[in-house]
C-alpha cells in the first residue's frame, strides 16, 4: 500500500514520525518527572548516609545556613562507625534486633498460614465470627493496649526477654487476613483433588495450600520484618535489660552530657539499619507486588 | 558414744520426746519469725527482714559512705533495687556503672538493676510504670513534676530517712523545688541555671553594645526583658547591615527539643513568670500570672491567661515576629557562630570553658537572663525519686544518698558538667571558677522559682501547643484563654 502511494504513504510516515518523537517526549518527561519524584524520597536516605561520615559538631555547624557542606561531609571519618562498635555497644544491640525480628517473623509466618488457611478453606462452626473478632485487634492501637499488655507479659515472667518483645505480635490480624485472602484465592479443584486422593487437612494445606501462597508468604516476610525491625515502642516498654535492648531503642539514647543527640552516631547507627531493609527489599520485591495481588488486597 | 549416750536413756523424763523437739522446733520458728518481723518493721521498709549488717567503717557505722543517710541499715536479704533513668553519654553512664558496682560490693546481698531509656522516653516510661503497678525502686524523675508526684502519693518523702545537715548543704531554691508542703520529695540531685551567652565577635559585627558586664553582687540589677529585646532588635539590623543574611540576633531554643512550643519549662515560660511576682497579693494579676493556676491547683482561667501572661507571650511572640530567632528547630547556633546571642544552661556554658573539643572560636561573654517584674529563674532538673510501691524503701534511699555522698557528687558533676544542687562542693570543681559560672551561681540565689502545681504536667503540655501556636503568629489573648479552658478541663481530675 505505501509502495503503490508514495506520497500518501509519505502523508501517513509523517504523522507516524511525530507520534513517535511525541511518545519518545512523552517517555522522557514520565522519566524526569519520575526521577525527580525517586530522589525527592532517596533524599532524606541519601543524607543520613552522607552524614554518617560527618562528626556531630560538623553536621550541627553545617546545618544552617543550606550550602554543600551540609549534604556532603567536607572531611570524611569513620570515627562514628568505630564508636559505635566501642563506646554505645551498636553490635550487640543490631543482634538483639535480628533475633527479635527473625523470631517475629517465624513465628508470625507459622501462625498466620495456619489461622488463614482454617479462615480461608475449612468450613466450621462460628469461623466467620472468630474471624471478625480476629480482625478487630487491628483496630487498637499498641499504644493503648500498653498497660494490659506489660501486665500479661510480666506474669507471664517474659518482662526483659526477647520472647517478651515478638511474642505479641506474632498474632497479627493482618497478616491473618493477608494469608486468608491468599488461601481463597487459589482454585477450589486443585483442593477438591486433593481430597478425592485422600489428603487430609494437614497434608492439603501443606502440599497444596502452601505451595500456591508462597508470593503471599514473601510478602508477609518484609512487612512483618520491616515492622519488627522498626518496633520502637513495646521494647522500650517491655525491656529492661540494657544487654538485650534493641538497637532502635539504644540509638535514641545516643546523647552528650547535656542530653543533645549525637547526630554523627545516630546517622551512622541509622545507616547500618537500613541495610538489612534494603537487601531484604531488593530480594522480595518482585514476590512483594504478586503476594499483594493475589490476596486482593493490592 | 555409747558412755554418753547410756545416762540419758537412763534419764527417761529428761529425754526429749518427738513432740517436744517438733513443739520446740515450732517455737522456734514463731519466735524467729517474729523477731524478724520487728526487725523488717523497725527498718520501715516492709518486705522480709533479715539480721542488720555488722558495723561499717563509714560515717553512721555503714558499710560505706552513706552521705546524709540516717535511715535504718540496710538488710541482708537478698533483694534487687531496680533503677531508671535516662541515658546519657558514656562517662556518665560508666560513673553510674562504677558508683553502683561499689554499692553492691558493701552490700552484696543487695543488686543493682539499672533500666536505661532515651532521654525524651523518660517520662512516658515513668508513666507507664506506675500505672501498671510495677515501678522501678527509684526513677529518674524532674523537680517541676514534685508536686505531680506528692498529688498521686508516687513518691516516699525522703525526710526522714535523711540528716537535717545534708538537707541543710543543699541550695535552698533546689530544696523548695524538690518538696511539697514540706515533705522532701526527690532527691536534690543538679540544678539548672540559664543564662544568656554572647558573641563579641557578631555584636561587634552589628556594631551593638555587648551587655554590660556585671559582678556577682550586681546580678539583680542586670538588663531588663525590654533591654533584651531592644538589643535583639539592634543586633539584627546591625547584622543585616553587615550583609550577612545567615545570621541571627538569638538562636534557637536549645534548652529542651529545639524550636517553639518545645520548653515551656525551661525556656518559654520564663517570658511568662517574669512578668508575674509570687510576692503580690493572691488575687493580683501578678501573682496570677506567675502562679499560672489557682491557688489548689485546678484552675487556669484568669491566671495562664491574665494581663501580665499575655504581655510575656506578646514579647515571646516578638523574637518570632521580628525576626530575631529562627521559627525551627535549628541545634546549637550559637556554638556555630551564627547567633549573637545564646539562652542557654549553665552546664553547656562549662563546656565552652571545660571542654577543648568545644571550645568557641570566637571571643564570647555571659550575662544573665533579663528580668521582668521579677528576676525569674527556674528551678527545673532532673531529680530522683524513690517509689512508694518499693518493697526496699530504706535501701533505696541509701543507694541515693550513697550517690549523693561528697566524693560521687564531685565525681558526677566534673563527668556530667552539671551545677551541683549545693554550695559546698562548688570549690571541688574547678569549671565553677569561671567567671561566667560565678555569676551563674550568684544569680541562682536570687531567683524566684516556677510555683508547683499537680497539674504541671498536663498544663505545659497544653502551654507548649499553644506557645508554638503563639510563636507561629497566633492572636496571643485569644490562644491563652482558649488554652486555659482547656486547661480548666484537663485539671478536672485533680479536684
Amino acid at each position: 500500500m505505501l509502495v503503490k502511494h508514495e506520497t500518501g504513504a509519505i502523508r501517513t510516515a509523517v504523522p507516524a514520525a511525530r507520534a513517535r518523537r511525541r511518545r519518545r517526549t512523552a517517555r522522557s518527561a514520565q522519566s524526569v518527572v519520575l526521577s525527580v519524584v525517586a530522589f525527592l524520597f532517596a533524599f532524606p536516605i541519601l543524607w543520613m548516609f552522607t552524614s554518617a561520615f560527618k562528626g556531630t559538631k560538623a553536621v550541627v555547624e553545617d546545618a544552617f545556613p543550606l550550602t554543600w557542606k551540609s549534604f556532603v561531609p567536607a572531611h570524611p571519618t569513620m570515627a562514628n562507625l568505630a564508636r559505635l562498635f566501642t563506646d554505645l555497644h551498636f553490635g550487640r544491640d543490631f543482634v538483639n534486633t535480628l533475633i527479635v525480628s527473625v523470631a517475629q517473623v517465624a513465628l508470625t509466618l507459622v501462625v498466620a498460614t495456619l489461622a488463614g488457611y482454617a479462615f480461608g478453606r475449612l468450613r466450621f462452626r462460628g469461623r466467620d465470627v472468630l474471624f471478625a473478632a480476629t480482625l478487630l485487634g487491628a483496630f487498637v492501637p499498641v499504644e493503648a493496649m500498653v498497660i494490659p499488655m506489660y501486665g500479661v507479659a510480666k506474669h507471664l515472667g517474659l518482662l526483659s526477654t526477647y520472647p517478651g518483645i515478638f511474642l505479641p505480635f506474632a498474632f497479627s490480624p493482618f497478616a491473618i487476613y493477608l494469608m486468608r485472602q491468599s488461601f481463597r484465592s487459589l482454585p477450589d479443584e486443585t483442593f477438591e483433588a486433593a481430597k478425592l486422593d485422600g489428603a487430609g487437612i494437614l497434608r492439603t494445606f501443606w502440599h497444596v495450600g502452601l505451595p500456591g501462597v508462597i508470593p503471599a508468604l514473601a510478602s508477609l516476610v518484609l512487612i512483618q520484618f520491616i515492622n519488627s525491625w522498626s518496633n520502637f515502642f513495646w521494647p522500650l516498654i517491655a525491656m529492661q535489660d540494657p544487654a538485650k535492648q534493641v538497637a532502635q531503642v539504644t540509638m535514641a539514647g545516643y546523647a552528650d552530657n547535656a542530653n543533645t543527640p549525637l547526630y554523627g552516631e545516630i546517622f551512622a547507627a541509622s545507616t547500618l539499619l537500613t541495610v538489612p531493609l534494603v537487601f531484604l527489599a531488593l530480594g522480595l520485591q518482585r514476590y512483594y507486588v504478586a503476594g499483594m495481588a493475589s490476596s486482593g488486597l493490592k | 558414744m555409747n558412755d554418753t549416750h547410756l545416762p540419758s536413756e537412763g534419764l527417761g523424763s529428761t529425754r526429749p520426746s518427738r513432740r517436744t523437739v517438733l513443739r520446740a522446733l515450732a517455737y522456734t520458728g514463731a519466735g524467729a519469725a517474729f523477731g524478724t518481723s520487728l526487725i523488717g518493721c523497725s527498718a520501715g521498709s516492709g518486705g522480709t527482714g533479715a539480721a542488720d549488717v555488722a558495723k561499717g567503717p563509714g560515717p553512721g557505722g555503714y558499710a560505706l559512705d552513706l552521705g546524709g543517710y540516717q535511715g535504718p541499715v540496710p538488710r541482708t536479704s537478698q533483694m534487687t533495687l531496680r533503677v531508671l533513668r535516662a541515658d546519657t553519654s558514656p562517662p556518665v553512664n560508666d560513673w553510674y556503672a562504677k558508683a553502683f558496682a561499689a554499692f553492691h560490693a558493701a552490700f552484696p546481698n543487695i543488686k543493682i538493676a539499672e533500666e536505661r531509656v532515651p532521654f525524651g522516653s523518660l517520662q512516658q516510661k515513668v508513666q507507664v510504670y506506675i500505672q501498671s503497678g510495677d515501678a522501678p525502686d527509684i526513677m529518674m524523675g524532674r523537680t517541676d513534676l514534685t508536686a505531680y508526684y506528692g498529688a498521686g502519693k508516687l513518691a516516699v518523702p525522703l525526710g526522714p530517712y535523711l540528716t537535717a545537715d545534708f538537707v541543710r548543704k543543699q541550695r535552698a531554691s533546689v530544696v523548695d523545688g524538690a518538696s511539697v508542703n514540706g515533705d522532701l520529695l526527690v532527691m536534690p540531685w543538679e540544678d539548672g541555671i540559664p543564662m544568656v551567652v554572647f558573641n563579641l565577635d557578631l555584636f561587634a559585627k552589628a556594631k551593638v553594645d555587648p551587655p554590660a558586664e556585671l559582678t556577682p553582687r550586681q546580678v539583680t540589677s542586670g538588663w531588663t526583658v525590654d533591654d533584651f529585646l531592644a538589643t535583639l532588635g539592634r543586633l539584627k539590623e546591625g547584622l543585616a547591615r553587615s550583609g550577612d543574611q545567615s545570621l541571627f540576633a538569638l538562636e534557637a531554643s536549645t534548652l529542651g527539643n529545639g524550636g517553639p512550643g518545645s520548653n515551656y519549662g525551661g525556656f518559654e515560660g520564663h517570658f511568662i513568670r517574669m512578668m508575674g511576682d509570687p510576692q503580690a497579693a493572691k488575687t493580683s494579676d501578678e501573682y496570677r500570672t506567675w502562679a499560672a493556676v489557682d491557688e489548689a491547683g485546678r484552675k487556669a482561667s484568669g491566671y495562664l491567661d491574665s494581663n501580665g501572661a499575655i504581655q510575656g507571650m506578646r514579647n515571646y511572640q516578638k523574637l518570632f515576629q521580628d525576626g530575631l530567632t529562627p521559627k525551627g528547630a535549628v541545634p546549637k547556633q550559637f556554638a556555630g557562630g551564627q547567633a549573637a546571642m545564646g539562652w542557654e544552661a549553665i552546664a553547656l556554658i562549662n563546656r565552652y570553658t571545660g571542654s577543648p573539643a568545644d571550645k568557641l572560636k570566637f571571643e564570647w561573654g555571659a550575662t544573665v537572663v533579663p528580668r521582668g517584674t521579677t528576676f525569674f529563674g527556674c528551678n527545673q532538673a532532673e531529680a530522683p525519686f524513690v517509689w512508694t510501691g518499693s518493697k526496699n524503701q530504706a535501701e533505696a534511699v541509701a543507694l541515693l544518698a550513697f550517690l549523693c555522698n561528697d566524693k560521687n557528687r564531685v565525681g558526677y558533676h566534673t563527668v556530667r558538667g552539671s551545677v551541683p544542687a549545693r554550695d559546698d562542693i562548688i570549690p571541688s570543681l574547678p569549671v565553677y571558677a569561671g567567671k561566667a559560672q560565678q555569676l551563674g551561681l550568684a544569680a541562682a540565689k536570687h531567683f524566684v522559682g516556677a510555683p508547683k502545681t499537680a497539674g504541671w504536667s498536663d498544663y505545659s503540655t497544653a502551654a507548649n501547643s499553644a506557645i508554638r501556636n503563639i510563636a507561629l503568629g497566633a492572636d496571643v489573648a485569644t490562644t491563652l484563654h482558649e488554652t486555659a479552658t482547656k486547661v480548666d478541663g484537663l485539671l478536672k481530675k485533680y479536684r
